[in-house]
């Protein structure tokens, strides 16, 4: 149907390897983003996809359809590949008026006029566009050319949509309204999409499941909680959300797994559970943990102790930082017993993630 | 304030000066020349609109007719050729084939040769027995067509207007590929993903989007066209050909006020009403050209 499938998909520009080895399951009616830094390979990727650039290896599959092989010399290009395509800077043609942006796909099918002009205003009232079939695109908003960009991809009624950061040129509370606009057409018309962005907020609320690269690689496949409570590497956890990295040691003492901080090991040892990991219980660790997940509490309550050294009221959080030992870690408190600069604390640990 | 008006008069007053003595002055002094009768010394006589009745319903019309219709001819071949060809080696040259980049500088090498050398050097290649178009078809066995293509009526125009081409086409080649490149890749990938092919790109697309370079440059070839001189002096000399069949605007201006062989009397005065005949053609498109090219800066 409109699975898309990548198989050991690689692309490489002479020495450069942009893109390594993506094996990877689009389910039919999934929303997929694509998501990492500048130059990860994620446009190149979808690119691969579209048609436009050329693979060095592996193989894409459509639907049922084998559209791209390296080995078997299958190419099939971009007009023959059925699908719908949003670029960020939109792309809609400035000498032809919004409607005949949009009928273009069907013109080139050769639709009736009829059915043409039913089809066009159907899927302009679903951007809500309605009323500006006649005008030029100069005379559009960023906002409003890019639901022509949007219309004219669903137009065609594609099986799998594919969006190059459609949203990076609007301005934040249009971006917001997209997002809602984008997931909502998604979820009623039942099309895949596959929508590349370095915006973590941006694919953390739209996705149902988030791939996220970083130099040509692929760090973590997984859905937005995945990434966030259960990141698989140190990139992943700090580039979703914010993130506190200590480095520690860990060694067995009496049937328990204790660890002290690498950089002041005079500080009490504290108890750390190793069971997720897999890994043995020596050598060093780094420790990760939002602030979020860092209690403060009043230093009798805790073997863990830190100083206050910075407080911020953000109205909904405090922002803390607390020294300690030699490090200084974030800690956000949304209720609970305030503390002040200056103050020592004590700090529990509620949720964390080590990584070797 | 004053001091800068001064400072704006140093730069400016020279510039006017040259412009006026050598474009200003020479036009109006021609324009009045042509009511005038004048064989290039002694005394002006003064003769109304009788140079003008000459060459419109005297001895020179069927001349001037003959020149005009053959600037016509000009104008309407290199349209076709230098824009159509132009167009197409243009988009091949954007689609990045290997080795575009040297074929964009051999384009463009004979437009550095300057008008009279491309005369010259085609007048050799075009010799009936010893130049290198007819050796060349000789040897790949077209030997029958080997002909004085600049010695007969019916080629020896279009001859000219080929070398023409050959000497311009690079210039209009990268005007239209500056064109055509200064389009978005973006469009360019949208229209293939909505399943357009080459050919309706190419049309539905590119070209609405260089159409205003081709206007420009149609205006450019028109007035190009109306005032050509050079090739054909160089090629078939200023009788224009066997019986004129090359005549131009230009060479029947330049046979009427400098005279050649068997071209009558000479007359200034009468050159001087060819040459407004001239003006009067190009000016109007002259200003259409400014016209568009201001409207542009201003909704730049």
């Amino acid at each position: 149907m409109s699975k898309v499938v990548l198989k050991g998909l690689s692309k490489s520009f002479g020495e450069v390897n942009v893109v390594n080895n993506i094996d990877l399951e689009i389910n039919d009616r999934e929303f997929l983003s694509f998501l990492g830094p500048s130059g990860c390979g994620k446009t190149t990727t979808l690119r691969m996809i579209a048609g436009f650039d050329m693979p060095t290896t592996g193989e894409i599959f459509i639907g049922e359809r084998l559209v791209s092989s390296v080995d078997k010399k299958i190419f099939v290009p971009p007009e023959e590949r059925n699908v719908g395509m949003v670029f960020q800077n939109y792309a809609v043609w400035p000498h032809m008026d919004v409607f005949k942006n949009v009928a273009y796909p069907l013109k080139i099918k050769k639709t009736g006029a009829d059915e043409m002009k039913e089809r066009v205003l159907k899927v302009l009232s679903m951007v809500k566009l309605t009323g500006m079939e006649k005008r030029y695109p100069h005379q559009l908003s960023g906002g409003q050319q890019q639901r022509v960009a949007l219309a004219r991809a669903l137009v065609m009624e594609p099986d799998v949509m594919l969006l190059d950061e459609p949203l990076s040129n609007l301005d934040a509370k249009l971006r917001e309204e997209m997002r809602f606009e984008i997931k909502d057409i998604q979820r009623r018309i039942g099309v895949t999409i596959i929508y590349v962005t370095h915006d973590q907020a941006e694919a953390m609320a739209m996705s149902d499941r988030i791939l996220l690269l970083h130099n040509a690689r692929v760090q973590q496949l997984g859905t937005p909680r995945d990434l966030y409570e259960r990141p698989e590497n140190q990139f992943v956890a700090d580039f979703i959300g914010l993130i506190n990295f200590l480095k520690i040691d860990v060694a067995d003492r009496d049937a328990r797994t204790m660890a002290t901080f690498t950089s002041s090991p005079e500080t009490p040892p504290f108890e750390v559970n190793l069971e997720n990991t897999g890994k043995s219980s020596e050598g060093g660790f780094v420790f990760a943990v939002r602030p979020e997940n860092v209690k403060l509490v009043p230093p009798d309550s805790s073997s863990i102790r830190g100083k206050v050294t910075k407080k911020v009221y953000l109205g909904n959080i405090l922002d803390y930082r607390v020294a300690l030992g030699k490090e200084e870690i974030r800690v956000e408190a949304s209720s609970g017993e305030e503390f002040q600069p200056g103050q020592t604390v004590g700090l529990r640990f509620e949720s964390y993630v080590l990584f070797k | 304030m004053s001091i800068k008006l001064r400072y704006l008069l140093v730069f400016i007053i020279p510039a006017m000066l040259l412009y006026t003595v050598f474009i200003i002055y020479p036009l109006f002094d021609s324009l009045i020349l042509s009511f005038f009768s004048w064989p290039g010394v002694g005394s002006r006589t003064f003769v109304g609109f009788k140079n003008f009745q000459t060459l419109f319903t005297g001895s020179y019309a069927k001349e001037l007719f003959n020149a005009f219709l053959h600037n016509v001819y000009f104008f309407l071949l290199l349209i076709l050729l230098e824009l159509g060809l132009g167009f197409l080696i243009a988009l091949m040259l954007a689609s990045k084939i290997k080795g575009a980049g040297v074929f964009r500088v051999i384009t463009y090498i004979p437009n550095m040769i300057p008008l009279v050398l491309v005369g010259f050097m085609w007048g050799l290649f075009l010799n009936p027995q010893v130049g290198l178009v007819n050796q060349l078809l000789k040897l790949v066995g077209l030997g029958g067509l080997a002909q004085p293509w600049l010695g007969l009526e019916n080629t020896a125009l279009t001859t000219i207007i080929l070398v023409n081409v050959w000497r311009n086409l690079g210039f209009y080649v990268l005007v239209i590929l500056a064109a055509i490149l200064d389009i978005s890749p973006d469009l360019i990938e949208a229209a293939y993903i909505d399943g357009a092919n080459n050919w309706k790109i190419t049309w539905r697309i590119i070209f609405p989007l260089t159409f205003s370079t081709f206007r420009t440059l149609a205006i450019l070839l028109f007035i190009w066209s109306f005032n050509i001189f050079d090739t054909v002096y160089a090629l078939t000399g200023v009788q224009a050909g066997p019986y004129r069949s090359t005549d131009v605007l230009g060479t029947l201006f330049y046979r009427t006020a400098f005279g050649g062989l068997g071209s009558g009397a000479v007359d200034m005065g009468l050159g001087a009403s060819v040459t407004v005949f001239i003006f009067m053609i190009v000016m109007p498109v002259s200003i259409l050209y400014v016209y568009l090219v201001e409207k542009r800066q201003r909704s730049a």
